[in-house]
């Protein structure tokens, strides 16, 4: 691939990722506004759960939330995920800053390496967290009797998988900057 | 660093500024200096055998090694 090439592909991604940037701020600004059914805010997850009928504009849980819902589950799956919105606004982030390194030319940098190593500690740590949460949710079921029947929570590979590349990527990285600094520093 | 680069002495008994040791070479300044401050990392046979060519010594004349 060519110099050029490399770097259209990367002013690509860069506009990609700035849009998705934009509609994580929203889905952070918007769900808890729809969760907690804010009078003037149109959207709501399926709205009055006591009538089945009835027809709202919804987000994605509505049909489980309508069949199962109860308000501490949509509470703590709306926790779930502004905080999955705000780790993707962190990677986000840290992905701009290694596509605008590689854009200056200076992809092998060590400081990419340290951002995607962040990036998969980030993306552990919520892992880990979300389950956690669950956990304490079905603590809280049992124990306190609050009622979290309903409540949805991803057992996905896929973030783990994303974890695992980050890192390997993270020391490919590091490695690379290494090699790049011994070659810049051969006379 | 255990390896130590002493150009000076010998650009001195020269009589040659790093600026014509460089052109001559056809190694840039930036990298010279690299490698004057004991900065670098490597040295090229091409590179070293440049220099000795030079300023006409041997390899020993500009790399010294301190424990």
């Amino acid at each position: 691939m060519t110099q050029a090439k490399r770097k259209s592909v990367a002013s690509t991604l860069t506009s990609l990722l700035s849009i998705s940037r934009w509609v994580l701020w929203y889905v952070i600004v918007t769900l808890p506004l729809t969760a907690l059914n804010a009078p003037f805010f149109p959207i709501t997850f399926g709205g009055d759960f006591a009538d089945p009928d009835a027809v709202w504009p919804t987000l994605f849980l509505s049909p489980f939330l309508e069949q199962n819902g109860t308000r501490p589950a949509l509470y703590l799956e709306t926790l779930i995920g502004m905080i999955t919105a705000g780790l993707g606004l962190f990677v986000i982030h840290h992905f701009l800053r290694i596509l605008r390194n590689v854009q200056s030319g200076s992809a092998f940098a060590r400081e990419n390496g340290v951002r995607l190593r962040r990036i998969g500690f980030a993306v552990a740590g919520v892992q880990l967290g979300i389950y956690g949460l669950w956990f304490a949710a079905l603590l809280a079921d049992s124990f306190l009797g609050i009622d979290f029947k309903g409540l949805l929570v991803a057992l996905s590979p896929a973030p783990w998988i994303g974890v695992f590349g980050a890192f390997a990527l993270s020391t490919i990285f590091l490695e690379g900057a290494e090699i790049k600094e011994e070659q810049d520093l051969t006379v | 660093m255990a390896i130590s680069v002493k150009l000076d002495r010998v650009l001195l008994d020269r009589g040659m500024s790093l600026t014509e040791l460089s052109e001559r070479v056809g190694v840039t300044i930036a990298n010279l200096s690299i490698l004057k401050t004991s900065k670098a990392k490597a040295i090229r046979f091409s590179t070293l055998e440049a220099i000795c060519k030079e300023l006409n010594c041997q390899p020993g004349d500009i790399l010294f090694f301190e424990d």
